[in-house]
């Protein structure tokens, strides 16, 4: 109970005392010795888009420090000049009313799907000591085992892992492109794989659900056009009419799942025809006899009464490929050789098999090794003591028992499960960083998952559906708001590097290098932060190595580096040395070294009838564009979209509403789209709606989330399907479509 | 010297970064649907035989601009480089100009339902910018030169040699649309189908009860406003059935697709 | 109750002391201030400027009183609201406290954000090393029209007559055109979403003081 208020003890407060009390001593400016308006007027800033793994190059124009457009750099060799249209955007998502500002804490212990976390903005110095409290304690009471960490790879991460001494690095790689970093790790590299591309040189463009003219990945869609307009042809197998397709001189409509007996029929027309690069296989690739033999009962006969493509096309396509030089099978991540479906690591290996035939790998118009300098790292910079053993032992994820997918690094299909059963350990603590729910198979079942876990760490831009089950929210700057530099890697024909030149931070974010710095200290690891370790320090370092300064990088339009001509490679990073089509690391691991026919795991059946196919619209990434409200406002909802023949089927009509469920368990509400360009056993749905965090105010209550749909796994089920990538088999579903 | 836009349609991937673009640099309303340009993808042919074709819709700066001659405030100008500029500081929401557009284009902001304050909405060619040496944002923004801006003459060269190198590979319908419809239209379009596979008049007409209001109701200045004489609103209301009216007809659109 | 004429009002200290009180009810609730709301000090302050210039404080000193008696439990409370009010929310952030969310597009850092650091860096001010918030914050706002009104008075001791006519015009254009656009907007969304009285008191405070009814303003006027 409040005293009651004397006033007469303050009447002698007035003019500058009564103003100095009721103000608090709270004042957000500081004098300036001249006005100094035109200097602040225009200004400019280089930087890098974050908003997928291109990494445009950007520069910013500003007005009295507020960014008011971005444009393409002209001198970065993937932006050319321009962005996309979700970089276009980025200017939205840095001003969006709804981002994160400001270290949080709950103060509602209750978590759940709608349920206000009763955020209360906290200081930067007692949430690095929340965190670091709970992980210290999860570490010593029940192992460092029991702390989760959910994030990206790099260098910085997993220093922090291991640091701390857990195992349980999970990235999102199983989602995204696993099963061409194996492929590639044993076939060519010996790492994993690489991402530039020769669209432009290339005369034969053949795609298997690859569709980077419709997802914004925008120099390989200009390379292609480039192409197409000197006389190449683009031929797309998909069974749905993407926007690539949609290009293409041929679409080719093939049954979802089965591109793999397209490719190896394929093979054996090259092989058997004797339309090879001899030259390339005879000098360059270790195993062609093997494979040969391995080929001969994919008929195309056989490929055809699986794909349903007819064999005179799939011979005929074998011959244009092989006859048309360059010739390039296109590829990136999501394509049929993504983590789609249980044989798509097979896909993969056909994709790389191919290319190798035609002799394109690493020649022009086809798939490059990128071209990356050499770069200083931590290690390099400081000394750290041995990291503890306990980072080798089993994970919650279980991806020790997969042999090769250490170029993996994560499975998402098998988290859940994994934190559910409590084994390997329970987990305690975790600590997710630029990560969603959304992103998962079966997000609900990650839900019951993390409700297990008694500590959860966010770091995040937006206030996703992760964040409302935070403990602690740690506030991310955006992509603006840090320094450094980029080195150009999903086209790097030659080696570049693209300079971020740092926006103020609007609020109180934080990189979040430093904030897991400050974390390792606060544990009592300081043994592993050494005097100077920084971020700062390192970039620095890395520009010092390539012989200039970030002046000077600035000055020359915001990025290093020089054309140089490309020198094919003639010696690989395999066992041999040599592009093994027969891949002895595969072998070694207890997998098919050739690549084998296995059929998908799903198959349609009365009661689930048709193929699930998940796609995304150009300007979609996920939560990153979920928010904008310029993107909602032409495109507010997803669709599930169905050929005419489905939708008179199931009575639905274009902009009506359907579910569309799966064996998952889940469901989801759609709009319709009724379309001729879809095979009539598919339906799709495209990615980056049904937010059911509230707090994103433009993003909540939009369309469903596909990934609801895809089941997640237990190890012994991701064992079972025999996936060395421990793909997550996105679309490796059939579902049941009825009007809602 | 007359400006114009070239839009190629095969080179077009539907991505929309013109319309986020175009919203942005020139301070369009949000959460109204109003864009002064869009995307949308028509569809043509049956299972498996598909064709996709994306037509960025905007004002098309008609030389026989119907918007121009129904405007009564003044608000809507022929800029001297030929292109059709509405000030919408003059603009009076009374959207004549959206009735009287044979390819729908200009849309009404109602700011205010009480008053009836409303503004016309529609394409400028980015005066400002174009005013002073550069180019329309969407022409800057698109990221696989789908969209130039130049001089009409030039415009109307390089879009028919485009044509002709999509007949070459067997487009045989491909062709220029914009040389004549209206009088000659400032944004030419390299359409790879018919105009009518991508909803677009073949030869859009300006409304007749345009052309009666011209004659008869226009001289009389801002005092028709109120359109009091009935014959004219006959006539008018006559035309108005044939106009597209903001709403597209077509097979299979998808809006921002 | 006196009226006073507007002009006079916007250089009256009793308007600027109170327009400072508001600036920093609209910044995130600390201890130090927090004890001034519990100790009496601050609410006190706030019906001795407020009373002569004839807005009430009944509301203010009631959501005051209705505060924990902990410290400790008082300051979660604020703390609380504030953040759920204007920095980040489930269901959704109700107010964010910026013009830009409001006028133009509705995104942050727009035209009004642009203008704000425009007015401020021709009055000689930046935005403070430690300030992380951006420039059109309410608080800001209202700490800028207040520093202008003291300026401007103190102008006016010295006797320099124009330079505190100029400044004062400064000050009723920065409110005209980069608080009053917006404030009566974000005083709805506060008194929709406010669960506790005190920040719905507040904001009705703002508007009292800063977007007179236009009788009121009139009656003001006549006064000139």
């Amino acid at each position: 109970m409040n005293q009651s208020l004397s006033r007469r003890q303050f009447l002698k407060l007035t003019g500058a005392g009564a103003a100095a009390v009721l103000s608090g001593g709270l004042t957000a400016f500081s004098p300036i010795a001249a006005p100094a308006a035109a200097a602040e007027e225009n200004g400019s800033l280089y930087g890098v888009c974050d908003l997928c793994g291109m990494g445009c190059a950007f520069i910013a124009q500003l007005r009295y420090g507020r960014i008011v457009s971005l444009s393409g750099n002209p001198k970065d060799q993937i932006a050319e000049g321009k962005l996309c249209v979700k970089g276009y955007s980025g200017v939205r998502q840095v001003y969006d009313p709804d981002r994160l500002k400001y270290p949080m804490k709950r103060t509602n212990p209750q978590k759940g799907v709608g349920v206000d976390p009763g955020w209360i903005k906290i200081s930067w110095d007692e949430a690095i000591g929340l965190v670091a409290s709970n992980l210290k304690q999860a570490r010593d009471t029940n192992g460092p085992q029991s702390i989760l960490f959910v994030g990206r790879p790099s260098s910085w991460t997993k220093h922090f892992t291991q640091a701390i001494g857990t195992p349980n690095h999970v990235t999102h790689v199983n989602t995204c492109y696993s099963t061409h970093d194996v492929v590639w790790q044993a076939m060519v590299t010996g790492t994993g794989r690489s991402w530039t591309t020769d669209y432009e040189h290339s005369r034969y463009i053949l795609a298997f659900g690859w569709n980077g003219m419709g997802n914004s990945k925008n120099h390989w869609a200009r390379a292609v056009g480039r192409a197409l307009v000197n006389g190449a042809k683009l031929v797309v197998f998909d069974p749905r009419l993407s926007i690539t397709a949609a290009k293409a001189d041929e679409w080719i409509p093939i049954k979802p799942g089965t591109d793999l007996a397209v490719l190896l029929a394929m093979i054996r027309t090259i092989i058997n025809e004797e339309l090879y690069d001899h030259d390339f296989v005879g000098q360059y690739t270790a195993g062609f006899d093997e494979l040969k033999a391995s080929v001969q009962e994919y008929t195309p006969e056989w490929a055809s009464s699986i794909s349903e493509v007819p064999a005179d096309t799939i011979v005929r396509i074998a011959r244009e490929f092989a006859r048309t030089k360059p010739a390039v099978v296109a590829s990136h991540k999501r394509d049929a050789g993504g983590p789609n479906y249980a044989n798509s690591w097979r896909t993969s290996q056909c994709f790389v098999t191919l290319n190798s035939l035609v002799g394109s790998l690493d020649r022009p118009g086809g798939p490059m090794l990128d071209h990356k300098p050499k770069l200083p790292d931590l290690p390099d910079l400081w000394k750290v003591p041995k990291y503890p053993d306990s980072v080798k032992g089993p994970r919650v994820d279980g991806l020790e028992q997969f042999p090769v997918a250490g170029a993996s690094r994560g499975s998402f299909s098998t988290l859940a499960e994994g934190i559910l059963s409590q084994k390997p350990n329970p987990i305690k603590a975790a600590v997710f960083w630029k990560h969603n729910v959304l992103s998962f198979p079966n997000p609900p079942r990650l839900v019951d998952a993390l409700k297990t876990i008694p500590f959860i760490a966010v770091s995040d831009i937006m206030p996703t559906e992760i964040v409302q089950l935070a403990d602690v929210v740690l506030p991310e700057n955006s992509y603006f708001e840090g320094g450094g530099i980029v080195v150009r890697e999903y086209h790097a024909m030659y080696p570049q590097v693209a300079l971020k030149e740092a926006l103020p931070t609007l609020y109180d974010t934080k990189g979040f290098v430093p904030v897991i710095l400050a974390i390792l200290k606060k544990m009592g690891l300081n043994d592993y932060v050494p005097e100077g370790m920084d971020p700062g320090k390192l970039v620095d370092a890395q520009i010092k190595s390539l012989g200039t300064s970030a002046a000077e990088i600035k000055g020359n339009g915001g990025v290093w580096g020089t054309a140089t001509e490309h020198t094919p490679a003639t010696v690989f990073g395999t066992p041999s040395k040599k592009v093994e089509l027969y891949a002895t690391l595969l072998k070694d691991k207890g997998y098919d070294p050739l690549p084998r026919w296995a059929p998908p795991q799903a198959t349609v059946s009365d009661e689930y009838p048709y193929h699930l196919l998940i796609w995304r619209k150009a300007w979609e990434r996920m939560t990153q564009t979920s928010n904008d409200p310029v993107l909602a406002e032409f495109y507010p909802e997803n669709h599930v979209t169905v050929h005419r023949q489905t939708a008179a089927k199931l009575g639905l009509q274009a902009d009506g509403y359907a579910w569309v469920e799966s064996p998952s368990g889940n469901k989801i509400r759609v709009k319709v789209e009724v379309t001729e360009g879809i095979r009539p056993d598919c339906v799709a749905v495209d990615h980056g709606f049904g937010h059911w965090s509230s707090a994103l105010s433009v993003a909540y209550g939009k369309g469903g989330n596909d990934g609801d749909l895809t089941p997640n796994h237990t190890v012994a089920q991701q064992r079972e399907l025999g996936c060395p990538a421990v793909a997550t088999m996105w679309e490796d579903v059939a579902v049941k479509v009825y009007k809602a | 010297m007359s400006k114009a836009m070239l839009v190629d349609t095969s080179a077009c991937l539907a991505c929309n970064a013109c319309t986020v673009e175009c919203k942005r640099e020139n301070g369009v309303v949000v959460g109204k649907d109003i864009f002064w340009t869009r995307i949308q993808t028509h569809e043509v042919g049956q299972y498996p035989t598909v064709r996709q074709y994306p037509l960025k819709r905007a004002c098309n700066h008609c030389t026989e601009a119907a918007c121009l001659s129904v405007c009564p405030t003044g608000a809507l100008s022929r800029h001297e480089e030929g292109f059709v500029v509405l000030n919408q500081d003059k603009c009076n929401g009374c959207g004549y100009c959206t009735q009287a557009c044979p390819f729908g284009i200009p849309q009404l902001d109602v700011m205010d339902q009480l008053s009836g304050k409303a503004k016309a909405n529609k394409c400028s060619f980015c005066v400002e910018r174009t005013s002073n040496g550069g180019q329309t944002a969407c022409a800057a923004t698109c990221p696989f030169g789908a969209i130039t801006y130049g001089e009409r003459d030039d415009l109307l060269s390089q879009g028919k040699a485009r044509v002709a190198a999509l007949q070459a590979k067997g487009k045989s319908k491909a062709n220029l649309y914009g040389e004549n419809q209206m009088g000659g239209l400032h944004v030419l379009y390299v359409l790879e189908d018919t105009p009518e596979a991508y909803s677009l008049p073949s030869q859009p007409q300006m409304p007749a009860g345009v052309t009666l209001w011209q004659r008869i109701t226009r001289p009389a200045g801002e005092a028709v406003i109120g359109l009091a004489a009935v014959g004219v609103l006959a006539a008018f209301a006559t035309a108005r059935r044939n106009v597209k009216i903001g709403e597209e007809e077509g097979v299979g659109e998808h809006e921002g697709d | 109750m006196e009226s006073m004429a507007w002009e006079r009002k916007a250089e009256d200290w009793r308007w600027l002391a109170a327009l400072r009180g508001l600036a920093r009810g609209f910044a995130y609730p600390d201890r130090s201030w927090m004890m001034t709301l519990l100790d009496g000090q601050w609410p006190a302050l706030l019906a001795e400027v407020l009373e002569p210039l004839g807005v009430s404080v009944e509301g203010i000193l009631r959501a005051v009183e209705g505060l924990p008696a902990s410290e400790d439990e008082a300051l979660r409370v604020l703390q609380i609201e504030y953040t759920y009010l204007f920095i980040n929310a489930v269901p959704h952030l109700p107010a964010p406290p910026y013009a830009s969310a409001y006028v133009g597009q509705g995104w942050l850092m727009g035209e009004p954000a642009e203008a704000a650091m425009r007015a401020y860096l021709q009055a000689g001010l930046a935005l403070a090393e430690d300030y992380r918030d951006l420039p059109d914050h309410l608080s800001v706002g209202l700490e800028f029209l207040a520093w202008l009104g003291e300026q401007a008075a103190d102008a006016a001791k010295a006797g320099d007559e124009p330079r505190s006519r100029t400044i004062l015009a400064q000050q009723q254009a920065f409110l005209r055109d980069q608080i009053r656009p917006w404030l009566p907007t974000f005083c709805r969304r506060v008194e929709e979403a406010a669960r506790i009285s005190f920040y719905r008191e507040l904001a009705g405070l703002a508007e009292s003081l800063l977007c007179p009814k236009p009788a009121l303003a009139d009656q003001l006027a006549g006064g000139k």
